[in-house]
């Protein structure tokens, strides 16, 4: 069902057909789930995140149907359930350790994967959902605009504000 | 910052991996949907046998006046309604018995009694 067209596949989510449901889930969780871990910052909440969107857009079915961009959606609805787990749960788990568990060929690598994960963690939600719908969803600063309700500009900027922090956290020299 | 910093950067955030979806996370999301699909379905049932039972209710007192039992009637209309005739000689002959058995005429009971507690002889 992953290669229906997308006629099809707004018949078959208005309907509530759990094969259309499973396609969106094909095409979307993952970018859906990154962004959602993007905002809570622990992967469990964002997997809880991800569980309620679907709860959530099936429900509103006939909607999602109507949605003009099926990705853009997606991405809203899991934005929105992220930020209202996050607030109900105010913690925010970092990242596991990369490097301790890595192979000791592999550290360096490792190392410098989880020092970038942890200066991730330290940026504030607004800017790591930026950088999440620029890198995991690979959107454009327009669309990373309407999605969030903001001008495309002030998307551009957090993300360069972002990039700024991550510089500093990262000493500079990366 | 500069622009090679922030390419550099940009090309390490874009090496990131995504993190995945696991098989467990989609079959236990999509297992999620199929039980809210039939809860759902369930709920449509529920409630349609609802409405169909709210309305044999409501249906019952136009039931009850458009043909109400036969014995809150009196018996010459239910008998006229039912289309019996009334035996009227046989209605006289027992007329006549009780008249000489002298039996004082008291209010039938409740229940039907067996014919032997009946006086089989005139006093």
């Amino acid at each position: 069902m992953a290669d229906e067209t997308p006629d099809l596949l707004r018949m078959g989510l208005g309907q509530g057909r759990p094969e259309a449901f499973a396609a969106l889930f094909d095409q979307h969780a993952r970018s859906m789930l990154a962004l959602a871990r993007a905002i809570s910052g622990s992967p469990t909440d964002a997997e809880d995140a991800l569980q309620q969107t679907f709860l959530e857009l099936f429900r509103s079915r006939n909607a999602l149907a109507r949605a003009a961009d099926l990705e853009a959606y997606a991405l809203q609805a899991v934005r929105r359930c992220a930020w209202r787990l996050g607030s109900r749960r105010k913690e925010c788990a970092l990242p596991p350790e990369a490097w301790e568990m890595a192979a000791p060929e592999e550290r360096p690598a490792a190392e410098a994967s989880a020092e970038l994960e942890r200066a991730l963690a330290a940026l504030s939600s607004e800017q790591r959902e930026v950088l999440s719908l620029k890198f995991d969803a690979g959107l454009s600063f327009a669309r990373i605009g309407s999605l969030l309700g903001i001008p495309p500009n002030t998307a551009a900027s957090r993300y360069r504000y972002a990039l700024q922090h991550l510089s500093r956290a990262l000493g500079g020299s990366r | 910052m500069n622009d090679q910093a922030e390419s550099e950067l940009e090309r390490r955030l874009g090496a990131r991996p995504t993190p995945a979806v696991s098989d467990a996370l989609r079959a236990r999301i999509l297992s999620h949907l199929a039980r809210e699909r039939r809860r759902e379905s369930l709920a449509w049932a529920s409630t349609l046998l609802g409405v169909c039972a709210a309305g044999w209710i409501l249906s019952l007192p136009v039931l009850r006046s458009a043909s109400p039992p036969p014995l809150a009637q009196p018996v010459e209309a239910w008998m006229a309604s039912a289309s019996l005739e009334l035996d009227h000689d046989a209605l006289r002959f027992s007329q006549t018995l009780l008249a000489q058995a002298r039996v004082p005429r008291i209010a039938p009971p409740l229940r039907s009694e067996p014919r032997s507690s009946f006086p089989s002889e005139p006093r």
